[in-house]
Protein backbone atom coordinates (compact mmCIF):
# COMPACT_ATOMS: atom_id res chain seq x y z
CA UNK A 1 0.00 0.00 0.00
CA UNK A 2 1.31 3.49 -1.17
CA UNK A 3 0.10 5.91 0.51
CA UNK A 4 0.88 10.46 1.14
CA UNK A 5 -0.39 12.41 3.78
CA UNK A 6 -0.38 15.73 3.89
CA UNK A 7 -1.68 18.02 6.57
CA UNK A 8 -4.96 16.51 6.94
CA UNK A 9 -5.17 15.00 3.96
CA UNK A 10 -4.21 11.37 3.38
CA UNK A 11 -4.11 9.53 -0.27
CA UNK A 12 -3.88 5.85 -0.29
CA UNK A 13 -3.55 3.68 -3.37
CA UNK A 14 -3.62 0.18 -2.88
CA UNK A 15 -1.98 -2.66 -4.00
CA UNK A 16 -3.90 -5.06 -3.51
CA UNK A 17 -7.37 -6.15 -2.32
CA UNK A 18 -9.06 -4.10 0.50
CA UNK A 19 -9.77 -6.17 3.46
CA UNK A 20 -9.07 -5.99 6.86
CA UNK A 21 -5.28 -6.32 6.50
CA UNK A 22 -5.52 -2.64 4.70
CA UNK A 23 -8.64 -1.72 6.50
CA UNK A 24 -6.76 -1.60 9.69
CA UNK A 25 -3.91 0.05 7.98
CA UNK A 26 -5.93 2.88 6.44
CA UNK A 27 -8.33 3.42 9.76
CA UNK A 28 -4.65 4.13 11.73
CA UNK A 29 -3.12 6.60 8.95
CA UNK A 30 -6.54 8.41 8.83
CA UNK A 31 -7.06 9.18 12.39
CA UNK A 32 -6.03 12.66 12.30
CA UNK A 33 -7.11 13.68 9.01
CA UNK A 34 -9.61 15.51 7.68
CA UNK A 35 -10.00 13.68 4.07
CA UNK A 36 -9.51 10.30 2.66
CA UNK A 37 -8.73 9.33 -0.59
CA UNK A 38 -8.35 5.80 -1.59
CA UNK A 39 -7.30 4.57 -4.96
CA UNK A 40 -8.81 0.96 -5.31
CA UNK A 41 -7.74 0.06 -8.88
CA UNK A 42 -5.28 -2.45 -7.93
CA UNK A 43 -8.58 -4.13 -5.67
CA UNK A 44 -10.37 -7.30 -6.99
CA UNK A 45 -12.28 -6.84 -3.87
CA UNK A 46 -13.58 -4.88 -1.12
CA UNK A 47 -14.94 -6.86 2.16
CA UNK A 48 -17.29 -6.37 4.67
CA UNK A 49 -14.09 -5.41 6.67
CA UNK A 50 -13.55 -2.54 4.17
CA UNK A 51 -16.87 -1.15 4.45
CA UNK A 52 -17.14 -1.52 7.89
CA UNK A 53 -13.71 0.62 8.23
CA UNK A 54 -15.46 3.03 5.35
CA UNK A 55 -18.22 3.66 7.63
CA UNK A 56 -16.34 4.08 10.71
CA UNK A 57 -14.40 6.67 8.54
CA UNK A 58 -17.50 8.69 7.40
CA UNK A 59 -18.60 8.26 10.61
CA UNK A 60 -15.83 9.86 12.40
CA UNK A 61 -16.83 12.98 9.67
CA UNK A 62 -14.17 12.51 7.61
CA UNK A 63 -14.45 13.65 3.96
CA UNK A 64 -13.84 9.94 2.02
CA UNK A 65 -13.07 10.03 -1.65
CA UNK A 66 -12.83 6.78 -3.90
CA UNK A 67 -10.93 6.02 -7.00
CA UNK A 68 -12.04 3.21 -9.90
CA UNK A 69 -13.54 0.71 -7.16
CA UNK A 70 -13.95 -2.91 -8.68
CA UNK A 71 -17.74 -3.73 -9.59
CA UNK A 72 -17.94 -5.62 -6.67
CA UNK A 73 -18.01 -3.26 -4.65
CA UNK A 74 -21.02 -1.82 -5.31
CA UNK A 75 -22.65 -5.05 -5.25
CA UNK A 76 -21.50 -5.57 -1.65
CA UNK A 77 -22.87 -2.74 -0.29
CA UNK A 78 -26.38 -3.43 -2.07
CA UNK A 79 -25.97 -7.06 -0.58
CA UNK A 80 -25.18 -4.97 2.87
CA UNK A 81 -28.32 -2.61 2.46
CA UNK A 82 -26.08 0.12 3.02
CA UNK A 83 -25.64 1.66 -0.88
CA UNK A 84 -27.81 4.24 0.11
CA UNK A 85 -25.91 5.85 2.58
CA UNK A 86 -22.79 5.14 1.10
CA UNK A 87 -24.35 7.25 -2.09
CA UNK A 88 -24.93 10.18 0.73
CA UNK A 89 -21.54 10.20 2.19
CA UNK A 90 -18.67 8.99 0.08
CA UNK A 91 -17.93 10.41 -3.58
CA UNK A 92 -16.62 7.81 -5.92
CA UNK A 93 -14.41 8.40 -9.65
CA UNK A 94 -14.78 5.37 -11.86
CA UNK A 95 -11.68 5.10 -14.10
CA UNK A 96 -11.89 7.86 -16.73
CA UNK A 97 -15.31 8.96 -15.19
CA UNK A 98 -16.19 12.34 -13.44
CA UNK A 99 -16.92 12.28 -10.27
CA UNK A 100 -19.83 11.32 -8.92
CA UNK A 101 -22.14 9.85 -5.68
CA UNK A 102 -21.48 5.92 -4.53
CA UNK A 103 -24.79 5.74 -6.22
CA UNK A 104 -23.40 4.70 -9.91
CA UNK A 105 -26.03 2.00 -10.67
CA UNK A 106 -26.08 0.69 -6.42
CA UNK B 1 -5.74 -31.51 -9.57
CA UNK B 2 -7.08 -30.36 -5.68
CA UNK B 3 -4.92 -28.24 -3.65
CA UNK B 4 -4.54 -28.70 0.19
CA UNK B 5 -2.60 -25.31 1.77
CA UNK B 6 -2.18 -24.93 5.64
CA UNK B 7 -1.78 -21.19 6.97
CA UNK B 8 -1.32 -19.02 10.51
CA UNK B 9 -4.00 -17.81 11.55
CA UNK B 10 -2.96 -14.59 10.96
CA UNK B 11 -4.97 -11.23 9.22
CA UNK B 12 -1.41 -11.05 6.92
CA UNK B 13 -2.69 -14.16 5.07
CA UNK B 14 -6.26 -12.81 3.82
CA UNK B 15 -5.01 -11.47 1.08
CA UNK B 16 -3.10 -14.40 -0.33
CA UNK B 17 -5.68 -16.88 0.77
CA UNK B 18 -8.41 -14.56 -1.60
CA UNK B 19 -5.71 -14.77 -3.86
CA UNK B 20 -5.09 -17.91 -4.65
CA UNK B 21 -8.70 -18.49 -4.76
CA UNK B 22 -9.10 -15.85 -7.34
CA UNK B 23 -6.56 -17.93 -9.99
CA UNK B 24 -7.60 -21.40 -9.51
CA UNK B 25 -11.23 -20.41 -9.71
CA UNK B 26 -9.84 -18.65 -13.14
CA UNK B 27 -8.00 -21.71 -14.23
CA UNK B 28 -10.63 -23.89 -13.50
CA UNK B 29 -12.85 -22.02 -15.66
CA UNK B 30 -14.92 -18.91 -13.89
CA UNK B 31 -15.65 -16.08 -15.31
CA UNK B 32 -13.61 -12.81 -13.85
CA UNK B 33 -16.39 -11.58 -12.05
CA UNK B 34 -17.57 -14.97 -10.44
CA UNK B 35 -13.71 -15.60 -9.59
CA UNK B 36 -13.87 -12.34 -7.76
CA UNK B 37 -17.39 -13.41 -6.06
CA UNK B 38 -15.88 -16.69 -4.69
CA UNK B 39 -12.64 -14.63 -4.11
CA UNK B 40 -14.64 -12.47 -1.78
CA UNK B 41 -16.69 -15.25 0.13
CA UNK B 42 -13.39 -16.88 0.97
CA UNK B 43 -11.97 -13.58 1.91
CA UNK B 44 -14.45 -13.17 4.60
CA UNK B 45 -14.26 -16.99 5.64
CA UNK B 46 -10.53 -16.79 6.23
CA UNK B 47 -11.46 -13.43 8.11
CA UNK B 48 -13.84 -14.93 10.18
CA UNK B 49 -11.65 -18.27 11.28
CA UNK B 50 -8.44 -15.42 11.60
CA UNK B 51 -10.90 -13.15 13.88
CA UNK B 52 -11.68 -16.36 16.28
CA UNK B 53 -8.09 -17.82 16.44
CA UNK B 54 -6.49 -17.44 19.15
CA UNK B 55 -3.24 -16.05 20.29
CA UNK B 56 0.27 -17.92 18.97
CA UNK B 57 0.19 -20.78 16.27
CA UNK B 58 -2.77 -21.48 15.25
CA UNK B 59 -3.42 -22.59 12.05
CA UNK B 60 -6.15 -23.47 9.11
CA UNK B 61 -6.75 -25.41 6.51
CA UNK B 62 -7.72 -24.85 3.43
CA UNK B 63 -8.99 -27.22 0.15
CA UNK B 64 -9.39 -26.32 -3.15
CA UNK B 65 -11.51 -29.31 -5.28
CA UNK B 66 -13.17 -29.17 -8.65
CA UNK B 67 -14.99 -30.88 -11.19
CA UNK B 68 -16.07 -30.22 -14.42
CA UNK B 69 -19.20 -28.50 -13.02
CA UNK B 70 -18.22 -27.47 -9.76
CA UNK B 71 -15.47 -25.63 -7.52
CA UNK B 72 -15.51 -26.60 -3.79
CA UNK B 73 -13.24 -24.29 -0.97
CA UNK B 74 -13.49 -25.80 2.06
CA UNK B 75 -11.50 -24.32 5.11
CA UNK B 76 -10.98 -26.17 8.10
CA UNK B 77 -10.00 -24.86 11.73
CA UNK B 78 -10.05 -25.35 15.75
CA UNK B 79 -11.11 -21.94 16.72
CA UNK B 80 -13.92 -20.83 19.27
CA UNK B 81 -16.76 -22.40 18.76
CA UNK B 82 -18.98 -20.52 16.64
CA UNK B 83 -23.00 -20.59 15.31
CA UNK B 84 -23.14 -18.55 12.03
CA UNK B 85 -27.10 -18.73 12.68
CA UNK B 86 -26.74 -16.68 16.16
CA UNK B 87 -25.12 -14.07 14.16
CA UNK B 88 -26.90 -12.91 11.40
CA UNK B 89 -26.75 -9.74 9.60
CA UNK B 90 -29.03 -6.66 10.36
CA UNK B 91 -28.70 -3.62 8.39
CA UNK B 92 -30.61 -1.26 10.17
CA UNK B 93 -28.64 -2.23 13.36
CA UNK B 94 -25.00 -1.60 11.05
CA UNK B 95 -26.10 1.43 10.19
CA UNK B 96 -27.61 2.30 13.75
CA UNK B 97 -25.04 1.13 15.66
CA UNK B 98 -21.92 0.62 13.68
CA UNK B 99 -22.44 -3.04 14.18
CA UNK B 100 -21.27 -4.74 11.30
CA UNK B 101 -21.89 -8.54 13.16
CA UNK B 102 -22.94 -11.30 10.66
CA UNK B 103 -21.98 -9.02 7.81
CA UNK B 104 -19.29 -11.15 6.32
CA UNK B 105 -21.52 -14.27 6.31
CA UNK B 106 -24.01 -12.43 4.70
CA UNK B 107 -21.78 -12.14 2.06
CA UNK B 108 -20.92 -15.36 1.57
CA UNK B 109 -24.07 -16.38 1.43
CA UNK B 110 -24.84 -13.96 -1.30
CA UNK B 111 -21.70 -14.87 -3.56
CA UNK B 112 -21.19 -18.63 -3.14
CA UNK B 113 -23.89 -20.71 -5.26
CA UNK B 114 -23.81 -22.95 -1.79
CA UNK B 115 -22.35 -21.90 1.76
CA UNK B 116 -22.33 -24.82 4.08
CA UNK B 117 -21.04 -24.48 7.55
CA UNK B 118 -20.29 -28.05 9.70
CA UNK B 119 -19.75 -28.59 12.81
CA UNK B 120 -17.68 -31.41 13.66
CA UNK B 121 -17.73 -30.62 17.58
CA UNK B 122 -13.84 -31.01 18.90
CA UNK B 123 -13.09 -32.27 15.52
CA UNK B 124 -13.26 -28.73 14.37
CA UNK B 125 -15.32 -26.95 12.20
CA UNK B 126 -15.35 -26.60 8.18
CA UNK B 127 -16.64 -23.83 5.86
CA UNK B 128 -17.98 -24.93 2.62
CA UNK B 129 -17.58 -22.20 -0.93
CA UNK B 130 -19.27 -23.59 -3.94
CA UNK B 131 -19.48 -22.09 -7.39
CA UNK B 132 -20.95 -23.57 -10.38
CA UNK B 133 -18.79 -23.62 -13.55
CA UNK B 134 -21.40 -21.73 -15.81
CA UNK B 135 -21.25 -23.50 -19.58
CA UNK B 136 -23.46 -23.22 -22.29
CA UNK B 137 -26.40 -25.68 -22.28
CA UNK B 138 -27.36 -27.69 -25.08
CA UNK B 139 -30.86 -26.03 -25.57
CA UNK B 140 -29.24 -23.27 -27.09
CA UNK B 141 -27.07 -24.97 -29.78
CA UNK B 142 -29.52 -28.31 -30.72
CA UNK B 143 -29.67 -29.01 -33.96
CA UNK B 144 -30.64 -31.65 -36.70
CA UNK B 145 -31.71 -34.82 -34.03
CA UNK B 146 -35.54 -36.17 -34.18
CA UNK B 147 -38.01 -34.51 -31.96
CA UNK B 148 -37.90 -34.33 -28.07
CA UNK B 149 -39.84 -37.00 -25.80
CA UNK B 150 -43.67 -36.24 -26.23
CA UNK B 151 -43.13 -34.99 -30.01
CA UNK B 152 -44.03 -36.54 -33.25
CA UNK B 153 -43.16 -40.24 -32.56
CA UNK B 154 -39.81 -41.04 -35.20
CA UNK B 155 -40.13 -44.54 -37.26
CA UNK B 156 -37.64 -47.16 -36.20
CA UNK B 157 -34.70 -47.49 -37.96
CA UNK B 158 -34.26 -50.49 -40.71
CA UNK B 159 -30.84 -50.73 -40.05
CA UNK B 160 -28.76 -54.37 -39.45
CA UNK B 161 -27.15 -54.39 -35.95
CA UNK B 162 -23.68 -55.03 -37.46
CA UNK B 163 -24.19 -52.12 -39.32
CA UNK B 164 -23.51 -49.57 -37.17
CA UNK B 165 -20.72 -48.25 -36.01
CA UNK B 166 -18.66 -48.77 -32.33
CA UNK B 167 -16.41 -46.78 -31.30
CA UNK B 168 -15.10 -45.38 -27.86
CA UNK B 169 -16.16 -41.42 -26.89
CA UNK B 170 -13.46 -38.68 -27.98
CA UNK B 171 -13.78 -35.22 -26.94
CA UNK B 172 -15.15 -33.99 -30.19
CA UNK B 173 -18.48 -36.34 -29.61
CA UNK B 174 -19.33 -34.27 -26.33
CA UNK B 175 -22.11 -31.91 -28.26
CA UNK B 176 -23.43 -35.16 -29.76
CA UNK B 177 -23.50 -36.84 -26.39
CA UNK B 178 -25.55 -33.90 -25.10
CA UNK B 179 -28.33 -33.59 -27.64
CA UNK B 180 -28.43 -37.56 -27.51
CA UNK B 181 -29.71 -37.31 -23.73
CA UNK B 182 -31.83 -34.10 -24.99
CA UNK B 183 -33.32 -36.07 -26.99
CA UNK B 184 -34.20 -39.48 -25.38
CA UNK B 185 -35.01 -37.13 -21.96
CA UNK B 186 -35.75 -34.22 -22.57
CA UNK B 187 -34.14 -32.49 -19.13
CA UNK B 188 -35.22 -34.91 -17.22
CA UNK B 189 -31.84 -36.51 -16.87
CA UNK B 190 -30.69 -36.85 -13.17
CA UNK B 191 -27.15 -35.76 -14.14
CA UNK B 192 -27.49 -32.13 -15.46
CA UNK B 193 -23.85 -31.89 -16.29
CA UNK B 194 -24.19 -33.65 -19.21
CA UNK B 195 -26.62 -31.47 -20.81
CA UNK B 196 -23.40 -29.00 -21.42
CA UNK B 197 -21.01 -30.27 -23.84
CA UNK B 198 -18.21 -28.01 -23.08
CA UNK B 199 -18.22 -30.55 -19.53
CA UNK B 200 -18.91 -33.57 -21.39
CA UNK B 201 -15.51 -32.41 -23.48
CA UNK B 202 -13.45 -31.59 -20.52
CA UNK B 203 -14.72 -35.29 -18.79
CA UNK B 204 -13.67 -36.94 -21.74
CA UNK B 205 -10.88 -35.03 -22.20
CA UNK B 206 -9.51 -35.67 -18.75
CA UNK B 207 -10.53 -39.38 -18.84
CA UNK B 208 -12.44 -39.03 -16.13
CA UNK B 209 -15.12 -40.00 -18.58
CA UNK B 210 -15.07 -43.12 -20.17
CA UNK B 211 -17.53 -43.90 -22.83
CA UNK B 212 -19.00 -44.84 -26.57
CA UNK B 213 -20.43 -43.81 -29.13
CA UNK B 214 -22.99 -45.97 -31.99
CA UNK B 215 -23.25 -43.97 -34.84
CA UNK B 216 -25.02 -45.01 -38.40
CA UNK B 217 -23.18 -45.50 -41.34
CA UNK B 218 -23.81 -42.00 -42.53
CA UNK B 219 -22.07 -40.90 -38.75
CA UNK B 220 -25.33 -40.40 -36.95
CA UNK B 221 -24.65 -40.45 -33.32
CA UNK B 222 -27.70 -42.47 -32.13
CA UNK B 223 -26.67 -44.07 -28.96
CA UNK B 224 -24.31 -43.58 -26.16
CA UNK B 225 -23.04 -45.36 -22.54
CA UNK B 226 -20.60 -43.94 -20.06
CA UNK B 227 -18.84 -44.62 -16.73
CA UNK B 228 -17.54 -42.14 -14.59
CA UNK B 229 -13.97 -42.79 -12.94
CA UNK B 230 -14.35 -42.75 -9.07
CA UNK B 231 -12.57 -39.91 -8.11
CA UNK B 232 -9.99 -41.72 -5.21
CA UNK B 233 -10.29 -45.70 -6.41
CA UNK B 234 -9.53 -47.68 -9.13
CA UNK B 235 -13.15 -48.15 -10.39
CA UNK B 236 -16.25 -46.60 -12.54
CA UNK B 237 -19.44 -46.06 -12.41
CA UNK B 238 -21.53 -46.95 -15.50
CA UNK B 239 -23.91 -43.95 -15.27
CA UNK B 240 -25.17 -42.97 -18.24
CA UNK B 241 -26.73 -44.82 -21.17
CA UNK B 242 -29.02 -43.51 -23.86
CA UNK B 243 -30.51 -45.16 -27.45
CA UNK B 244 -32.44 -43.04 -29.47
CA UNK B 245 -36.23 -44.62 -29.54
CA UNK B 246 -36.20 -45.84 -33.34
CA UNK B 247 -32.80 -47.87 -32.85
CA UNK B 248 -33.92 -49.57 -29.70
CA UNK B 249 -34.36 -53.04 -29.27
CA UNK B 250 -31.51 -54.28 -31.83
CA UNK B 251 -29.15 -55.12 -28.33
CA UNK B 252 -26.97 -51.63 -29.08
CA UNK B 253 -26.73 -51.19 -25.21
CA UNK B 254 -25.67 -54.61 -24.55
CA UNK B 255 -22.73 -54.15 -27.27
CA UNK B 256 -21.77 -50.93 -25.59
CA UNK B 257 -21.87 -52.69 -22.11
CA UNK B 258 -19.68 -55.08 -23.41
CA UNK B 259 -17.11 -52.76 -25.22
CA UNK B 260 -17.07 -50.24 -21.92
CA UNK B 261 -15.96 -53.54 -19.61
CA UNK B 262 -13.54 -54.03 -21.94
CA UNK B 263 -12.35 -50.06 -21.83
CA UNK B 264 -12.64 -50.62 -18.18
CA UNK B 265 -10.54 -54.01 -18.21
CA UNK B 266 -8.05 -51.79 -20.68
CA UNK B 267 -7.43 -49.00 -17.73
CA UNK B 268 -6.52 -51.34 -15.40
CA UNK B 269 -10.04 -50.72 -13.34
CA UNK B 270 -10.78 -52.61 -10.73
CA UNK B 271 -14.83 -52.85 -10.64
CA UNK B 272 -17.72 -51.20 -12.04
CA UNK B 273 -20.83 -50.25 -10.09
CA UNK B 274 -23.95 -48.98 -10.99
CA UNK B 275 -26.77 -47.47 -9.05
CA UNK B 276 -30.08 -49.28 -9.77
CA UNK B 277 -33.31 -47.35 -9.00
CA UNK B 278 -35.10 -49.80 -6.91
CA UNK B 279 -38.38 -48.46 -7.98
CA UNK B 280 -38.64 -51.39 -10.32
CA UNK B 281 -36.65 -54.49 -10.86
CA UNK B 282 -35.40 -53.78 -14.17
CA UNK B 283 -32.35 -51.99 -13.81
CA UNK B 284 -31.27 -54.59 -10.99
CA UNK B 285 -31.96 -57.59 -13.43
CA UNK B 286 -30.17 -56.14 -16.41
CA UNK B 287 -26.85 -55.64 -14.21
CA UNK B 288 -26.94 -58.91 -13.18
CA UNK B 289 -26.86 -60.11 -16.52
CA UNK B 290 -23.59 -58.79 -16.77
CA UNK B 291 -22.31 -59.87 -13.46
CA UNK B 292 -23.01 -57.09 -11.55
CA UNK B 293 -24.21 -58.38 -7.52
CA UNK B 294 -26.25 -55.79 -5.36
CA UNK B 295 -24.04 -54.96 -2.51
CA UNK B 296 -26.14 -52.07 -0.96
CA UNK B 297 -29.09 -50.50 -1.09
CA UNK B 298 -28.66 -46.59 -0.25
CA UNK B 299 -32.15 -45.20 0.72
CA UNK B 300 -33.70 -41.91 -0.09
CA UNK B 301 -30.76 -41.37 -2.08
CA UNK B 302 -31.91 -38.51 -4.78
CA UNK B 303 -34.92 -36.42 -4.72
CA UNK B 304 -37.80 -37.90 -6.63
CA UNK B 305 -38.55 -34.64 -8.42
CA UNK B 306 -35.10 -35.71 -9.86
CA UNK B 307 -36.97 -39.09 -11.35
CA UNK B 308 -39.64 -37.17 -13.00
CA UNK B 309 -41.35 -38.33 -16.62
CA UNK B 310 -40.04 -41.60 -15.62
CA UNK B 311 -42.11 -42.63 -12.83
CA UNK B 312 -44.92 -40.60 -12.18
CA UNK B 313 -45.72 -38.75 -9.04
CA UNK B 314 -43.05 -41.52 -6.72
CA UNK B 315 -44.43 -40.73 -3.65
CA UNK B 316 -40.70 -40.55 -2.04
CA UNK B 317 -37.29 -40.31 -2.59
CA UNK B 318 -35.99 -42.81 -4.89
CA UNK B 319 -33.64 -45.19 -3.38
CA UNK B 320 -31.09 -47.20 -4.96
CA UNK B 321 -28.78 -50.49 -5.69
CA UNK B 322 -25.24 -50.55 -5.71
CA UNK B 323 -24.63 -53.51 -8.55
CA UNK B 324 -20.95 -54.13 -8.43
CA UNK B 325 -19.24 -56.22 -10.55
CA UNK B 326 -15.37 -57.37 -10.07
CA UNK B 327 -13.09 -57.17 -13.10
CA UNK B 328 -10.63 -59.18 -11.83
CA UNK B 329 -12.43 -60.51 -8.19
CA UNK B 330 -10.14 -61.95 -5.78
CA UNK B 331 -10.45 -65.26 -4.44
CA UNK B 332 -10.30 -64.03 -0.82
CA UNK B 333 -10.27 -60.96 0.86
CA UNK B 334 -9.01 -60.67 4.15
CA UNK B 335 -11.02 -58.10 6.28
CA UNK B 336 -11.70 -56.75 9.64
CA UNK B 337 -15.76 -57.77 8.94
CA UNK B 338 -17.97 -56.49 12.58
CA UNK B 339 -19.89 -58.82 14.40
CA UNK B 340 -22.87 -57.43 13.85
CA UNK B 341 -22.70 -57.93 10.14
CA UNK B 342 -20.68 -60.89 9.37
CA UNK B 343 -22.89 -62.88 8.17
CA UNK B 344 -24.69 -60.72 5.49
CA UNK B 345 -21.42 -59.30 4.32
CA UNK B 346 -19.89 -62.39 3.87
CA UNK B 347 -22.95 -63.24 1.44
CA UNK B 348 -22.26 -60.02 -0.24
CA UNK B 349 -19.07 -61.07 -0.88
CA UNK B 350 -19.67 -64.48 -1.32
CA UNK B 351 -21.74 -63.48 -4.64
CA UNK B 352 -18.59 -62.44 -6.30
CA UNK B 353 -16.67 -65.85 -5.67
CA UNK B 354 -14.86 -63.95 -2.81
CA UNK B 355 -14.17 -65.97 0.45
CA UNK B 356 -13.70 -63.71 3.14
CA UNK B 357 -11.18 -64.64 5.41
CA UNK B 358 -11.78 -62.68 9.09
CA UNK B 359 -8.61 -60.27 10.03
CA UNK B 360 -7.69 -60.33 13.57
CA UNK B 361 -7.13 -57.16 15.61
CA UNK B 362 -4.38 -57.56 17.75
CA UNK B 363 -6.22 -55.76 20.22
CA UNK B 364 -4.45 -52.17 20.00
CA UNK B 365 -5.77 -49.54 21.34
CA UNK B 366 -7.96 -46.60 19.02
CA UNK B 367 -5.98 -43.27 18.32
CA UNK B 368 -7.65 -40.69 20.28
CA UNK B 369 -9.13 -38.47 16.68
CA UNK B 370 -10.41 -40.15 13.61
CA UNK B 371 -10.10 -39.42 10.21
CA UNK B 372 -12.82 -38.31 8.55
CA UNK B 373 -13.16 -36.73 5.06
CA UNK B 374 -17.03 -34.78 4.33
CA UNK B 375 -18.03 -35.54 1.30
CA UNK B 376 -21.19 -33.47 -0.02
CA UNK B 377 -23.39 -33.89 -3.13
CA UNK B 378 -24.97 -30.63 -3.29
CA UNK B 379 -27.00 -31.43 -6.41
CA UNK B 380 -28.73 -34.76 -4.58
CA UNK B 381 -28.35 -32.94 -1.32
CA UNK B 382 -26.23 -36.09 0.10
CA UNK B 383 -23.43 -36.64 1.86
CA UNK B 384 -20.87 -39.20 2.49
CA UNK B 385 -18.51 -39.38 5.60
CA UNK B 386 -15.35 -41.27 4.33
CA UNK B 387 -13.72 -42.43 7.78
CA UNK B 388 -9.80 -43.59 6.86
CA UNK B 389 -9.28 -44.19 10.69
CA UNK B 390 -11.17 -44.98 13.51
CA UNK B 391 -10.44 -43.20 16.38
CA UNK B 392 -11.49 -42.98 20.09
CA UNK B 393 -14.39 -40.29 18.98
CA UNK B 394 -15.73 -41.49 15.92
CA UNK B 395 -19.08 -41.11 17.27
CA UNK B 396 -18.91 -37.79 18.66
CA UNK B 397 -17.65 -36.44 15.97
CA UNK B 398 -19.99 -38.32 13.03
CA UNK B 399 -23.23 -37.98 15.45
CA UNK B 400 -22.15 -33.93 15.63
CA UNK B 401 -21.57 -33.72 11.93
CA UNK B 402 -24.80 -35.40 10.88
CA UNK B 403 -26.76 -33.45 12.57
CA UNK B 404 -24.72 -30.39 11.65
CA UNK B 405 -25.30 -31.93 7.77
CA UNK B 406 -28.85 -32.26 8.54
CA UNK B 407 -29.17 -28.66 9.63
CA UNK B 408 -27.54 -27.89 6.60
CA UNK B 409 -30.25 -29.13 4.60
CA UNK B 410 -28.29 -32.50 3.72
CA UNK B 411 -31.29 -34.90 4.77
CA UNK B 412 -29.30 -37.98 3.50
CA UNK B 413 -25.99 -39.02 4.83
CA UNK B 414 -23.85 -42.35 4.18
CA UNK B 415 -20.74 -43.19 6.84
CA UNK B 416 -18.34 -45.31 5.31
CA UNK B 417 -15.88 -47.60 7.49
CA UNK B 418 -13.08 -49.03 6.55
CA UNK B 419 -12.94 -53.19 6.45
CA UNK B 420 -9.10 -53.33 5.67
CA UNK B 421 -7.70 -52.31 8.74
CA UNK B 422 -8.98 -52.57 12.74
CA UNK B 423 -11.49 -50.15 14.07
CA UNK B 424 -14.68 -51.46 12.09
CA UNK B 425 -15.87 -53.29 15.33
CA UNK B 426 -15.65 -50.25 17.05
CA UNK B 427 -17.15 -48.29 15.03
CA UNK B 428 -20.24 -50.22 14.89
CA UNK B 429 -20.07 -50.57 18.43
CA UNK B 430 -19.93 -46.13 18.91
CA UNK B 431 -22.32 -45.89 16.32
CA UNK B 432 -25.19 -47.92 17.75
CA UNK B 433 -28.03 -46.25 19.41
CA UNK B 434 -27.38 -43.11 16.80
CA UNK B 435 -29.83 -43.83 14.13
CA UNK B 436 -27.89 -45.24 11.44
CA UNK B 437 -28.67 -48.29 9.48
CA UNK B 438 -26.94 -50.64 7.03
CA UNK B 439 -26.63 -49.94 3.64
CA UNK B 440 -24.36 -52.74 2.84
CA UNK B 441 -20.52 -53.37 1.50
CA UNK B 442 -18.87 -50.59 -0.72
CA UNK B 443 -16.13 -52.88 -2.70
CA UNK B 444 -12.65 -51.01 -3.89
CA UNK B 445 -14.70 -47.64 -3.15
CA UNK B 446 -11.88 -45.37 -1.59
CA UNK B 447 -8.15 -45.65 -2.08
CA UNK B 448 -8.48 -49.13 -4.00
CA UNK B 449 -10.04 -50.50 -0.17
CA UNK B 450 -13.74 -51.86 0.46
CA UNK B 451 -15.81 -50.08 3.10
CA UNK B 452 -18.90 -50.99 4.99
CA UNK B 453 -21.37 -48.08 4.65
CA UNK B 454 -23.93 -47.30 6.88
CA UNK B 455 -26.66 -44.49 6.31
CA UNK B 456 -29.19 -41.97 7.79
CA UNK B 457 -32.00 -40.02 6.34
CA UNK B 458 -34.52 -37.33 7.41
CA UNK B 459 -36.50 -38.38 4.31
CA UNK B 460 -39.72 -40.65 5.31
CA UNK B 461 -38.71 -44.52 3.55
CA UNK B 462 -41.76 -46.63 2.90
CA UNK B 463 -39.49 -49.76 2.35
CA UNK B 464 -43.03 -51.47 0.54
CA UNK B 465 -41.57 -49.28 -2.05
CA UNK B 466 -38.10 -50.60 -1.98
CA UNK B 467 -37.92 -53.10 -5.21
CA UNK B 468 -34.97 -55.74 -4.62
CA UNK B 469 -34.76 -58.31 -6.87
CA UNK B 470 -31.87 -60.66 -6.16
CA UNK B 471 -31.95 -62.86 -2.71
CA UNK B 472 -29.09 -60.73 -1.42
CA UNK B 473 -30.89 -57.26 -2.27
CA UNK B 474 -33.77 -59.21 -0.20
CA UNK B 475 -31.28 -60.09 2.68
CA UNK B 476 -30.33 -56.48 2.67
CA UNK B 477 -33.50 -55.17 2.93
CA UNK B 478 -34.69 -57.33 4.85
CA UNK B 479 -31.98 -56.15 7.48
CA UNK B 480 -32.68 -52.61 6.68
CA UNK B 481 -36.06 -52.78 7.58
CA UNK B 482 -35.30 -54.80 10.48
CA UNK B 483 -32.89 -52.20 11.81
CA UNK B 484 -35.51 -49.39 11.48
CA UNK B 485 -38.10 -51.31 13.29
CA UNK B 486 -35.63 -51.08 16.30
CA UNK B 487 -34.52 -47.44 16.07
CA UNK B 488 -38.27 -46.58 15.80
CA UNK B 489 -38.80 -48.66 19.06
CA UNK B 490 -35.97 -47.14 20.56
CA UNK B 491 -36.83 -44.14 19.89
CA UNK B 492 -40.11 -44.66 21.34
CA UNK B 493 -39.08 -46.04 24.78
CA UNK B 494 -36.60 -43.35 24.47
Amino acid sequence: MEYEKAEDRLKVALQRDFNLFTAERIEALAEDCTHVRIDMGASKIVDSEAVRALYRLVGAGKAVHLVDPPPIFFEVLQVLGLDDYFARHLTVRERAQPEQGASRDV
Amino acid sequence: MDAHIRLKSDVSVIGSAADFAYKWALNAGLDTRDAARLSLAVDEVVTNVVRASGEGDDTFEMEFRRDVSQIEVIVREFGEPFDPDRHRYDSARALAEGRFVGAGMHLVEHFADEFVFINKGHAGKEFRIIKNIDATRIAVIRTQFPPAPGQAAVPASTLPTEDYVFAEAVPEDAEDIAKLIFHTYGYTYAKEEVYFPKRVEEALRERKRLAVVVRTPRGDAVAYFAMLRALDSCIGEVGEAVVLPAHRRRGLMTHMLEQLIGIARREGMRGLYGEAVTVHDISQRVNAKFGFHTTALLLADFPSTRYRDLVEDFPQDISVAIDFLFLDPPRSRQVYLPEKYRRILGKIYAQHGITVVQATDEGAPLPEGSQIDVRIDYTYRSAVLVVSEVGEDLSAVVTQTVSSLFEENVPVVYVDLPLFRPGAEEAVQQLEGHGFLLAGLMPVFHADQDYLRLQQTLSPIDMELVVAWSPVAREIKKRVESEMRWNTKRQKTG
